[in-house]
């Protein structure tokens, strides 16, 4: 069965519409990256499969848990590190032994009595990610959860997520506006503009990747967003 | 997965490390700020032993000390002290659940704050000591408008500041939480009410000053026992000794609940230091 299952999922703002009969489905374990110019639709898409705007027409089948890690890593200040981990869990698994295992995994152990503010920005979206999968989330939705990270630290993040991802193997839906990132990461690309899905691009390749490798794929998205690579020439 | 490229990687970001946890700050006095003080109330001393300064006017330092050991040996200054405290104890609590209460219904929801805001913010503009004619009339000159007008001071500091600490906090973190599973109920406990917590207790310091203020003024206009009593009576025996005696019990209450207030601050918003 499908993790994800969206048919003719269509959202608008006043007359303004966002999504326009947008179809996607995602397999169980698989890593999908959604490419998108601003405005086209990216983040609304992720916020109706994470059950925050429910207002909308068309199916959305999403099965079992669902976990978010956004752009910024909204972590509850007031709450020592172990204790943010542990928030999306009930009361007999939110223990710190179960924290401190999840934040071992994005090597942040040491700094779990800390609190969120003495963490660097790239510590604290670990942290929001061990969050997210400390849960064991069906599907992990990814909202452009590197775009604020000096650009060091994401490619750190890119390894640790597509390691996290192996290790869990949740359905994960990354949305981004960084080819390179998606190209690296997912296996399906697919190309969000005006509302619906307008391009989608499979990627065979052996994990860990080289962006070299992506040369040809990567020019084809590029023009499936609108951008030419000889625009400036 | 490509072991050392991540180690590499990983060094700029970890290198920046987070400020060590900060030594315990002890509190050393700098004995230096004690010199101009001391010196002006040696200054105060020679005045009035000089005839510079009358006691009719002010007494001598040492009077004053004499005086204040003498009516807290004769339980007169305790039993003001108790007066009073009860008058501020008594309206502090009805002012800050009624300007809590206001200020939550207003801060969480649309139709409480159409409602309840703007009588609020009109109230808000009265100065409030003004209204002490009125609340003769209406309370009589008995404990009641004395702690109607402590409750005033009270109320509306902490309502302005839950209201405001409220609506300020961050939407993000709701909507993180929601993703998380919390209810409602979970996210106001967890989330909105935590957030708030800065906002309200700098409401309770203002509250806290506008209290004494609003006791003063209460006790001196009208009172038949307390610190204000104490005051006035003095003031008609030219007593200047026991007026300041007063003065000093209220500067330190005043300075005590402050201090209160601060540690309170320190314990519950230790995330932030």
């Amino acid at each position: 069965m499908a993790s994800v299952r969206v048919t003719g999922l269509s959202k608008r703002f006043g007359d303004r519409t966002v999504l326009n009969g947008l179809d996607l489905t995602i397999a169980r374990g698989e890593f999908v990256a959604l490419l998108g110019r601003s405005g086209s639709g990216k983040s609304t898409l992720l916020r109706v499969l994470a059950g925050l705007d429910r207002d909308v027409e068309g199916g959305v089948e999403v099965d079992g848990t669902v976990s978010v890690a956004f752009q910024q890593p909204r972590l509850l200040p007031w709450r020592r590190v172990w204790r943010n981990v542990v928030l999306g869990l009930h009361a007999p698994d939110a223990d710190r032994a179960r924290a401190v295992r999840a934040l071992d995994e994005v090597r942040l152990a040491e700094h779990a009595d800390d609190w969120p503010r003495t963490l660097s920005g790239g510590e604290a979206q670990r942290l929001s990610l061990a969050r997210a999968l400390v849960r064991e989330p069906d599907l992990l939705l990814l909202d452009e959860p590197f775009g604020a990270l000096d650009a060091l630290t994401r490619l750190t993040m890119h390894r640790l997520v597509e390691d996290l991802w192996r290790r869990h193997s949740p359905s994960v839906l990354l949305v981004t506006h960084d080819v390179d990132e998606a190209l690296l990461l997912a296996d399906r690309v697919l190309v969000l503009d005006d509302g619906r899905i307008v391009a989608e691009h499979l990627l065979g390749h052996p994990r860990p990747r080289r962006l070299a490798e992506h040369f040809d794929i990567r020019a084809r998205v590029l023009t499936d967003l609108g951008v030419s690579e000889d625009a400036f020439a | 997965m490509s072991i050392s490229t991540t180690g590499v990687l990983a060094r700029p970001e970890t290198a920046a490390d987070p400020p060590a946890p900060r030594a315990r700050r002890r509190w050393r006095p700098d004995l230096r700020r004690w010199i101009s003080p001391i010196a002006l109330i040696a200054v105060w001393q020679v005045a009035s032993g000089t005839g510079v300064l009358p006691p009719d006017k002010l007494s001598s330092p040492w009077t004053v000390a004499r005086a204040g050991a003498e009516l807290v040996s004769d339980g007169e200054l305790g039993s003001a002290f108790a007066v009073s405290i009860t008058r501020v104890g008594a309206g502090f609590a009805l002012g800050a659940v009624a300007g809590l209460l206001l200020g939550i219904v207003a801060g969480l929801s649309r139709w409480g704050e159409v409602l309840v805001d703007p009588p609020v913010q009109m109230l808000r503009t009265l100065p409030f000591l003004g209204l002490i004619p009125l609340f003769i009339l209406w309370f009589g000159i008995g404990e009641e408008p004395k702690i109607a007008l402590v409750s005033l001071g009270v109320a509306f500091p902490l309502y302005l500041n839950t209201h405001a600490g409220i609506r300020g906090v961050d939407g993000q973190l709701v909507e993180a939480t929601t993703v998380l599973g919390f209810t409602r109920l979970e996210r106001l406990w967890h989330v909105v009410l935590p957030g708030a917590l800065p906002s309200v207790l700098v409401g309770l310091r203002q509250s806290l000053g506008l209290a004494w203020l609003a006791l003063i003024v209460g006790e001196t206009v009208n009172a038949d026992a307390g610190l204000g009593y104490l005051i006035n009576n003095a003031r008609e025996f030219l007593r200047t000794d026991v007026i300041v005696v007063g003065l000093v019990v209220y500067a330190i209450l005043g300075l005590v609940t402050d201090a209160v207030v601060r540690l309170i601050e320190r314990r519950a918003l230790r995330w932030r230091a």
